[in-house]
């Protein structure tokens, strides 16, 4: 049986704006979010995102962006570059792209999945958000908030 | 013969490395495994913290390894402090560092090196082709991951164990839970054996020092003396007498000897050196995939690794029937006395030994660190393993050549990502 909703942040937060996904599910904890809205720190996550993302109808993920917008984009796994790595493969490195198409090769049950991508201008090592990503991030948790409201007015919504 | 090679980046292993080898006339003139990560400095950013902020930092030296780090570091602030767990806390620390060899073997061969045998380049085609395989993989992993979760929070970056004891003593019920978790993918570890006993292993023989803990009655992954095939064993606070490190100009990561020689740490060393506390299942596996005491094909480091598997499983569920008769005692106690010392933690990680040395003050303040990480341990040895491997495979074509240097060092399961990180090939000439 799966659970309905997941809010999950990705990220480092070593690595200053790479953190800006964790930085948002963190702020989302002091918020009033129905029962059964389930926050995870997913970290830089890997291979054992599989296990997180396969128990839930709905995940709504928070991570940090590079390059292509400057405002927060809400994104589905389809618009999202996946590496396949055809040669190359390190369990540290397993990015969410990947991550994603693996389950889709091995069939496995997709949760539906929105990504709320926070655009980084710094991704050197610190654990200080640079003051533009800080604002995004402020931001981000409103627009994942809202996504979680216009859910639960969905007819198809499962019961939370 | 002449081969300028440079495998740039070594595809499959954790981190960056190269190696460039220049063969003139069949002759080595040149070789260097490059190491070529960002130092990370960990050892710095401890220095000036609080002892009980060490176990949480240095679990973040490795997402693979954080059980190790964290236990490692939790046991040197003991021995610095004066502080003896209690029996029911070694026993639960020891299914974690199980679960973690599990997890991070299991990784290893199934997502790493089993792609090679089923020609193809990765995991995610390999998942296209033998979907069954990849989701016996994943299983495995998932339960390994599961025994960290119920016990101590999560496996990556482990919340729950601590200094003295555990900050939540684990239920009935959830040592119930973690048995059932393991009893379950018994089966599954069956077929990994009967898989992986079909995938021929390169011939290649080079007799070198292995090195792990070793203590008797038991296969010593959590404690125990420092054993080597080639001297007498040393207590770990004195491991600055068996291990010598030394900064090499091309790697950011150090090399480490021992007795002068180069070593090899890891699964196939604490085979070799304590195959005879293997828990019975685990010899079965040993048997069934052909590997024997003492081996001495670096190569056969993948199957010490489905043999340390098997023991990982039922060593949990003998630990497990030991702990159900006993009160849980490791609750984890408020107020800890600061005095000052030296304390070394030493476990093995499932890339090899792991050292973590910290120098305590009497304010409780980290003046000192030292941390041994075992790829770096293993980096020296796979050059010496180069060394005599090329000249066997000289005729091969270059390709061949490339392919057969970057199985040899994947064999190793190097984490360049914690040593520093690692690997490309680069033939000059």
């Amino acid at each position: 049986m799966k659970k309905p909703l997941l809010l999950l942040g990705l990220g480092n937060t070593l690595m200053s704006d790479d953190g800006a996904g964790i930085h948002v599910i963190n702020e989302l904890r002091r918020h009033k979010l129905p029962d059964g809205v389930d926050i995870v720190d997913g970290g830089t996550g890997g291979i054992s995102l599989i296990d997180i993302l396969s128990g839930y109808g709905t995940v709504f993920i928070a991570d940090a962006v590079r390059g292509v917008h400057s405002r927060i984009t809400v994104f589905s796994p389809d618009e999202l570059g996946v590496n396949k790595k055809e040669t190359g493969f390190s369990v540290h490195e397993v990015e969410l792209g990947s991550v994603l198409e693996l389950m889709n090769v091995l069939g496995m049950d997709m949760p539906d999945i929105k990504i709320v991508g926070i655009p980084a201008e710094n991704l050197a090592p610190g654990t200080v958000l640079s003051e533009g990503c800080r604002n995004l991030v402020a931001e981000a948790v409103d627009i994942v908030i809202e996504m979680v409201e216009i859910l639960l007015k969905m007819p198809e919504c499962p019961a939370l | 013969m002449t081969h300028d090679i440079h495998l740039h980046h070594i595809t499959r292993v954790e981190g960056h490395g190269n190696i460039v080898l220049n063969v003139r006339k069949g002759r080595i003139e040149e070789l260097r495994l490059e190491i070529v990560e960002s130092p990370r400095f960990f050892e710095v950013m401890l220095k000036g913290r609080r002892f009980d902020e060490a176990p949480h930092i240095t679990s973040r030296i490795c997402g693979i390894c954080a059980i190790s780090h964290t236990t490692a570091s939790i046991k040197a602030c003991e021995m610095a402090l004066g502080i003896m767990p209690s029996t029911e806390t070694v026993l639960l620390r020891k299914i974690l560092v199980n679960a973690e060899i599990l997890q991070s073997h299991i990784l290893h061969i199934y997502l790493l090196v089993a792609p090679n045998f089923f020609g193809v380049g990765s995991i995610i085609p390999m998942a296209g082709s033998h979907p069954e395989v990849v989701k016996r993989a994943l299983r495995l992993k998932k339960a390994a991951n599961e025994v960290c979760r119920i016990l101590v929070g999560r496996h990556v970056h482990p919340v729950g164990i601590s200094i003295g004891g555990f900050t939540r003593v684990p239920s009935k019920n959830d040592l119930g839970e973690v048995m059932r978790t393991l009893e379950a993918v018994v089966p599954d570890m069956e077929e990994t054996v009967a898989l992986f006993k079909d995938l021929e292993m390169p011939k290649f023989d080079r007799p070198t020092r292995y090195v792990s803990l070793h203590e008797d009655g038991e296969y010593a992954l959590y404690g125990g003396m420092l054993y080597s095939t080639d001297g007498p064993p040393v207590y770990p606070i004195d491991y600055k007498e068996f291990i010598t490190e030394e900064v090499i100009e091309y790697s950011t990561a150090k090399h480490a000897r021992s007795g002068g020689e180069s070593i090899m740490v890891g699964a196939l060393a604490r085979v070799n050196n304590n195959y005879d506390v293997l828990r019975s299942e685990a010899k079965w596996a040993a048997k069934e995939l052909g590997l024997r005491v003492r081996c001495v094909n670096p190569f056969m480091n993948n199957l010490a690794q489905v043999v340390e598997s098997v023991h990982a499983i039922h060593d949990s569920l003998n630990l497990l029937d030991d702990i159900a008769g006993r009160d849980l005692r490791c609750g984890k106690e408020d107020g800890m006395k600061v005095s000052a010392g030296r304390g070394v933690g030493v476990v093995e990680a499932p890339r090899g030994t792991l050292y973590h040395d910290y120098e305590i003050d009497e304010n409780g303040t980290i003046t000192a660190v030292n941390c041994i990480i075992p790829t770096a341990q293993n980096l020296a040895n796979i050059e010496e393993d180069i060394r005599a491997l090329v000249p066997e495979i000289l005729d091969l074509p270059r390709k061949e050549i490339e392919q057969r240097l970057e199985v040899l060092v994947r064999a190793y399961d190097p984490c360049i990502s914690c040593s520093t990180h690692f690997l490309e090939v680069k033939f000059v000439g």
